[in-house]
C-alpha cells in the first residue's frame, strides 16, 4: 500500500531541539528579506540533481552531436524523440542496461524522450577568455567553485542562499536537509560567513551506518554518562579553547535532532523494501538504477529530497579518456544512459509531498571540467580523446532536464558543425548557468558572481 | 654532508631511471616498488646530521616579577632583555619566546607528562599512545629523549608522508602513480634526516609529481611559492620563475603493464630550427630574479619521434645533470630568508595550531638559525618545536589571556588518527588506505594484468584474495573528511553534524554499547580489567576498577576524583537491574571513545 507523508514538506519533523539543530547547520540570527527573482524560473524548483561527469567529458558524442565526425565520431542516433533540436548521439542509442525488468516497469528507451532534455551548447568557464581551460586541476576548480582558487564551494552557495528558508522551517520546528554533497569537497568549501553552509558529505552507502539512531539503542544512563565526560572536559579546558569544545558537544546535541532523518527506513535504499514511498519503493528505485556507485547515490538523492534537501551533488564516469575512448565509451555510456532514462521515470512517477510529481519540482543537470578534443581526428592516435585550448574542449554542451524546464527539446545556442565555431553572439559562462539553477530553488545568489547574470533561456 | 655530493653518488642509480622506462622497458620493474623519478637520485647515504640536538632539556623559569601585560602590544624593556638573556635557554622557541611571555612577567603552563605525552604520539605518529608507550617512551630520563624516540619512529616519517601527499594533491588519475611512490620516498629520506630541506625542495621543485599537477609554467610556480614559501607569488615573481618552468609539459607515458599514464614531458624551447641556442630567443627560459639563471635543454635522439607528443621528451629520460638543471626553481627560492621561515612556521603550524611565527617573529628567527646550524635538517625544526616551553603546556584550566602561546594547544584529531587509535586500542578490524594510490579501484578495474594487481596488493591497501578492494576504513574515513582522493581539494577536518553522528555510530559499533551483538565489536575482556567476569556483579568498587581500566586504555590517564564520583552514580542508575561488569563496561566504552577528549587534544 502506497504510504504517503501526512504533512508537507515542512512538517515531517518537529522534534525537540530542532531550532538548536538548524542553528548549528545555519548559526546566525534569523532577518528574513526578500529574495529577488531574477530569471523566469524563479522558486520554479525545489530539488536540484547535479551530476559531473568526471574526468572532462567529450559532450558532442552525446549532446549536441550533429557535428563533424571528429567531435562525434560516433553519429547520430537513428531514432530519437520527436521536438529534439539538439542532435542525440548514437551513444545515447546505447541500452543493454535496459533489461526486460526493468523495460517491463516502464523505464523508457532514453532516446525516446530526448525532447524532454535541453541542451545548452556553449556552456563555457571563460568567455572573455582567449582558450579554453584544459587542465585537470584548474578545469575542476572552476567546476566546483566558479574560479581558480574560488574560496566558496557552489553547494556552499547553495544553502547560503536558502538560510532563510531553512530558518524559517526551523522557527516552525521543522528541520530540512541541506543540500548535499557526494563526492568532491571542494564543492562544499566555505570560509568566514560561508563556512556555517558548507554541505554535509555523505555517500550513497553512508547512512546504511544509521541503521539505528544512537540514542534508540544506548541505554539513557549511558547517554548522560557520555555527556557528562564532554560537560566535564569542556569545563576543564583553557577559557580560551571552550569554544572549540563546545562547538562539538553542540554539534552532539544536533546530531540527535537529526537522528530521526538519518534512522529513517525511507533511506535504507539497500533494504529491498517493497513499501510504497512517495510513489515508489526502494526495490524499484534499485531496479532502475542499479546497484553502482553512482546508482546508489541517484537512490539515496531521490530520498534524501523527501526530507527537504534541496539539491544533491555526484559524480558519473570517468571519461578521461586518453586512450581507448573508442572501444570503452560505448560500454562506460551505458550507465550514464540508465541514470537519466531512471531519473525520467522515477521523477515522473514520484508524487512530492507538497503535490505534483517530483518531476515537477526537480533540475537534472550534467556537466564536466571541460569538454575533449582529438585535436582533428576522429580521435587521437590511441583512439582516445584529449584537453586543449579549443573549442573542442572549451564548449560544455550541458543538458538539463526535469519540470522546471521549459526549453526542454531545444537546443540552446549554436556551434558550426565542422569546426565548432560559435554561431551567434552568446556564449554561457559557467558562473551565470549556476546562478540560474539557483534562481530556480529560489535561492539568494546576490553575494556570487556579480558579473555573471542569469539567463532566462532555460526556462521560457 | 656537502649539499651537492648527492648527485655524483647517485650515477648509477640515474642511469636506470635515465634510460629505462617508455617504450624500451623489457622489465625490471618491481611492483612491490614501484618508485621511479628524481626522489631515487638522492638521500640514499647517511643521516645529515647526528639527530642530537640541543634545546631539550631547558629549565623552565618563573616569570620575571613585574606586571605582565593583559593585552595589546608586548614591549620587552631592558630589565626584561636582561632576564631572558640570563636564563641560558637552549631551545631556539624557549629563546624567542622570552620576551614576549616569562621576560614580561607572563607564566608559562606546564603541561603534565600524560597529556604531553598524548600530544605528542599525535602530532609526531599520528595516534594516541598506548599504556604501555606512556608509561616507556614518555618516562625516559629527559623529555629530549622521548622526542628523539619519536623521530626515530617509522610512523613519524608516514605522518610527514601523509602531509605531503595532501599538500602535493597525489592522484594516480591526475599523475603516474610511479612519481607519487618516488615522491614519498622522498619525503621519507627528508625526515629521516638524508635530504637536507633546501635540496628537497629542489627536487621537489622539478618533480613529475608537481610540474605534472598544473598546466602552464605559471600555474608551477605559483604552485611551489605556496609549498615552500607559504605564500602566492606576485605577478613579477610568477612570471620569471615561469621562465624556470618553461621547459616542462604534460603528457602521456605508456607503461609497459599499468597502460597510458598521464606523465611529466619536458619540451624544447628558445632554440631555432637546428637546434641551437637561439641567442635572440632566449628571454623566455631565463629568469632574472634570483640571479642569471638561464634554463635551456637541446633535442636528441630521446626525442619522441612522431605523433602527438613530437618533439618532446619523457622525462624518466631526462640524466642526472639534466634534472639538477631543471630543479633550479627549487634553488632559487631557497636563497631567499622567507623560504627557511616558510619551512619552519610550516613545523610550528603541525604542532602548535596557530601561527607563532607571525605572533612572535624573534621565534621564527630564532628557528631558522636553528635550522641552518643543523644543515637545514627538518628533523631538528621538530624537536626544537616538541621540546619548547611553548608546546609543553597545558589546554587545561590557567589564566585567560590574549596572548596564544602563554597556554597550551589544543586542536582536534585528523580523521586517521582518531580511526588508528581506535583501531589500535580495541583491535576493531578495519583496513587502511594508501595515500599513495587514492584511486586503487582504477587499477584494478581497468588493468586486467597480474603486475597491476600485484603493485595494489604490495600497496597499503587491502585486497581480498578474490581480489576485491576492502573499503571500510576509506568509506569512513572520506566522509569524516581523510583519506582524500585529491582530486581537487585535500582532507578537511571539520566539527558537522554528518561527521558527528558518524562518529557515534561508529564507536557504537566498535564497544557495541547498544548491545546489538554488533559484528566486530571489541572482546569483553579489552573492556574489562584482568580476571573480571563479564557476568560479575556491578558494584561501586567494579564499577571504578572498570573506568579505570579503559581511561587508562583509552585516555592515558587516571580517572579524576570527580570521574569516580560520576561514575558510581551513573553504576547506580545502570539499567537492567542487577547490572553486570559487561552491560556497563560497553556504554563506558562508548562514553570515553566518542568524548570530546578523543577528538581534542
Amino acid at each position: 500500500m502506497a504510504k504517503k507523508m501526512k504533512t508537507g514538506r515542512r512538517g515531517f519533523l518537529k522534534a525537540a531541539g530542532a531550532t538548536g539543530a538548524a542553528a548549528l547547520v545555519f548559526p546566525h540570527i534569523w532577518v528574513p528579506r526578500d529574495v529577488k527573482a531574477a530569471t523566469a524560473g524563479f522558486d520554479s524548483a525545489k530539488h536540484l540533481i547535479y551530476v559531473r561527469l568526471s574526468g572532462g567529458f567529450r559532450f558532442t558524442t552525446c549532446f549536441n552531436g550533429d557535428v563533424a565526425d571528429e567531435f562525434n565520431p560516433f553519429g547520430l542516433a537513428n531514432n530519437y524523440a520527436e521536438g529534439t533540436e539538439w542532435g542525440p548521439s548514437s551513444l545515447l542509442a546505447q541500452d543493454a542496461w535496459r533489461t526486460e525488468d526493468i523495460s517491463m516497469l516502464g523505464v523508457p528507451a532514453l532516446t525516446s524522450v530526448t525532447n524532454d532534455m535541453a541542451v545548452i551548447a556553449r556552456v563555457d568557464h571563460e568567455p572573455l577568455s582567449g582558450s579554453a581551460d584544459g587542465n585537470h586541476q584548474t578545469g575542476l576548480e572552476r567546476f566546483l567553485t566558479g574560479y581558480v582558487n574560488g574560496p566558496t564551494g557552489l553547494f556552499t552557495m547553495i544553502n547560503y542562499g536558502l538560510r532563510d528558508r531553512v530558518a524559517a522551517a526551523a522557527a516552525e520546528g521543522n528541520i530540512l536537509l541541506p543540500a548535499i554533497i557526494m563526492g568532491e569537497s571542494g564543492m562544499g568549501r566555505g570560509s568566514g560567513k560561508y563556512a556555517a553552509y558548507r554541505p554535509p558529505m555523505i555517500t550513497g552507502s553512508d547512512l546504511d551506518r544509521f541503521g539505528f539512531s544512537v540514542d534508540d539503542v544506548l541505554p539513557p544512563w549511558a547517554r548522560e554518562m557520555a555527556d557528562a565526560y564532554d560537560d566535564r572536559h569542556r569545563g576543564r579546558v583553557n577559557l580560551a579553547h571552550y569554544a572549540t569544545v563546545d562547538a562539538y558537544l553542540q554539534s552532539r546535541e544536533a546530531t540527535k535532532a537529526y537522528s530521526e532523518i538519518f534512522r529513517s527506513d525511507i533511506l535504507r535504499i539497500q533494504n529491498n523494501s517493497d513499501e510504497v514511498v512517495d510513489g515508489i519503493s526502494n526495490r524499484e528505485l534499485e531496479l532502475v538504477f542499479g546497484d553502482s556507485g553512482v546508482g546508489r547515490n541517484i537512490r539515496l538523492a531521490l530520498r534524501m529530497f523527501h526530507f527537504g534537501c534541496p539539491a544533491v551533488f555526484t559524480n558519473q564516469g570517468g571519461y578521461d579518456y586518453h586512450s581507448d575512448e573508442e572501444m570503452n565509451l560505448p560500454d562506460r555510456i551505458l550507465e550514464l544512459n540508465q541514470v537519466i532514462a531512471g531519473l525520467n521515470y522515477a521523477l515522473k512517477k514520484m508524487e512530492h509531498p507538497e503535490g505534483g510529481s517530483y518531476w515537477d519540482h526537480t533540475i537534472v543537470a550534467f556537466g564536466s571540467e571541460f569538454s575533449r578534443t582529438t585535436r582533428g581526428g576522429r580521435f587521437n592516435s590511441a583512439r582516445g580523446s584529449d584537453h586543449g585550448g579549443d573549442y573542442a574542449t572549451r564548449w560544455m554542451s550541458m543538458p538539463f532536464m526535469g519540470g522546471p524546464i521549459a526549453a526542454r527539446g531545444r537546443l540552446i545556442s549554436q556551434t558550426n558543425p565542422s569546426d565548432l565555431a560559435p554561431i551567434g553572439p552568446r556564449d554561457y559562462s559557467y558562473r551565470s548557468m549556476f546562478k540560474s539553477l539557483m534562481d530556480a530553488l529560489g535561492a539568494d545568489h546576490s553575494e556570487f558572481f556579480p558579473a555573471d547574470d542569469p539567463f532566462d533561456d532555460l526556462f521560457v | 654532508m656537502m649539499r651537492t655530493q648527492w648527485w655524483t653518488s647517485c650515477v648509477a642509480v640515474a642511469a636506470l631511471i635515465g634510460f629505462g622506462g617508455c617504450r624500451d622497458i623489457q622489465g625490471g620493474l618491481d611492483p612491490a616498488n614501484p618508485a621511479r623519478g628524481p626522489g631515487q637520485l638522492v638521500g640514499n647515504g647517511e643521516p645529515i646530521t647526528d639527530g642530537n640536538f640541543r634545546g631539550g632539556n631547558d629549565l623552565i623559569p618563573a616569570p620575571a616579577d613585574v606586571t605582565p601585560p593583559t593585552g595589546g602590544a608586548i614591549v620587552c624593556d631592558a630589565d626584561c632583555r636582561s632576564f631572558c638573556a640570563t636564563q641560558g635557554f637552549e631551545n631556539p622557541i624557549n629563546q624567542g619566546a622570552c620576551p614576549s611571555l616569562w621576560g614580561v612577567g607572563l607564566a608559562s603552563q606546564p603541561v603534565d607528562r600524560t597529556e604531553a605525552c598524548r600530544r605528542l604520539f599525535v602530532d609526531m605518529l599520528g595516534r594516541y599512545p598506548s599504556p604501555g608507550e606512556l608509561n616507556d617512551t614518555c618516562d625516559l630520563p629527559t623529555w629530549g629523549e622521548t622526542v628523539s624516540t619519536l623521530l626515530d619512529h617509522p610512523d613519524f616519517v608516514k605522518v610527514q608522508q601523509r602531509r605531503w601527499a595532501d599538500k602535493l594533491l597525489y592522484n594516480n588519475r591526475a599523475v603516474n602513480f610511479e612519481r607519487a611512490f618516488d615522491m614519498d620516498d622522498l619525503v621519507r629520506k627528508t625526515y629521516e634526516g638524508r635530504v637536507s630541506w633546501d635540496l628537497f625542495a629542489a627536487v621537489t621543485s622539478a618533480h613529475p609529481i608537481l610540474v605534472r599537477r598544473y598546466d602552464t609554467p605559471e600555474d608551477r610556480a605559483e604552485a611551489l611559492f605556496k609549498l615552500f614559501l607559504g605564500r602566492p607569488p606576485y605577478q613579477n615573481e610568477k612570471t620569471d620563475m615561469g621562465r624556470l618552468y618553461n621547459l616542462w609539459t604534460n603528457g602521456y607515458f605508456e607503461h609497459p603493464y599499468a597502460g597510458v599514464l598521464p606523465d611529466a614531458f619536458v619540451r624544447y624551447e628558445c632554440l631555432t630550427d637546428r637546434g641551437e641556442i637561439d641567442p635572440e630567443a632566449t628571454g623566455p627560459c631565463t629568469s632574472i630574479m634570483w640571479g642569471y639563471n638561464q634554463l635551456i635543454l637541446r633535442p636528441d635522439e630521446r626525442v619522441e619521434p612522431e605523433g602527438e607528443q613530437e618533439g618532446t621528451m619523457w622525462s624518466g629520460y631526462l640524466t642526472v645533470s639534466e634534472w639538477e638543471q631543471l630543479q633550479a626553481p627549487g634553488r632559487a627560492i631557497s636563497q631567499e630568508l622567507a623560504f627557511w621561515e616558510a619551512a619552519v612556521d610550516d613545523v610550528m603550524m603541525q604542532y602548535f595550531g596557530y601561527d607563532l611565527g607571525t605572533a612572535l617573529p624573534e621565534v621564527r628567527q630564532a628557528m631558522v638559525e636553528y635550522l641552518i646550524e643543523y644543515d637545514a635538517d627538518i628533523r631538528s625544526v621538530h624537536y626544537a618545536v616538541a621540546t619548547s616551553a611553548l608546546y609543553l603546556q597545558t589546554h587545561r584550566g590557567g589564566q585567560s589571556t590574549e596572548y596564544v602561546w602563554a597556554y597550551g594547544p589544543l586542536k582536534q584529531t585528523q580523521v586517521e588518527p582518531w580511526l588508528d587509535s581506535i583501531k589500535q586500542r580495541t583491535g576493531y578490524d578495519l583496513s587502511q588506505c594508501d595515500h599513495r594510490l587514492p584511486f586503487p579501484d582504477d587499477m584494478l578495474e581497468d588493468y586486467d594484468n597480474n603486475w597491476v594487481k600485484a603493485m595494489v596488493r604490495h600497496s597499503d591497501w587491502e585486497v581480498r584474495d578474490n581480489g576485491e578492494l576492502v573499503t571500510d576504513y576509506r568509506d569512513i574515513a572520506r566522509t569524516l573528511g581523510g583519506c582524500p582522493t585529491n582530486e581537487v581539494s585535500s582532507r578537511f577536518t571539520t566539527v558537522s553534524i554528518l561527521n558527528t553522528a558518524l562518529q557515534e555510530s561508529f564507536v557504537l559499533n566498535v564497544c557495541d554499547a547498544g548491545f546489538q551483538g554488533a559484528e566486530g565489536a571489541v572482546d569483553i575482556d579489552i573492556l574489562l580489567p584482568e580476571g573480571m567476569s563479564r557476568s560479575a556483579a556491578l558494584d561501586d568498587a567494579t564499577a571504578i576498577e572498570i573506568l579505570t581500566r579503559q581511561t587508562r586504555l583509552f585516555l592515558g590517564r587516571e580517572p579524576t576524583d570527580e570521574e569516580r564520583d560520576a561514575i558510581l552514580m551513573h553504576a547506580n542508575a545502570c539499567s537492567p537491574q542487577p547490572c553486570d561488569a559487561e552491560t556497563f563496561a560497553r556504554p563506558v566504552c562508548f562514553a570515553l571513545l566518542s568524548s570530546a577528549e578523543m577528538l581534542f587534544y
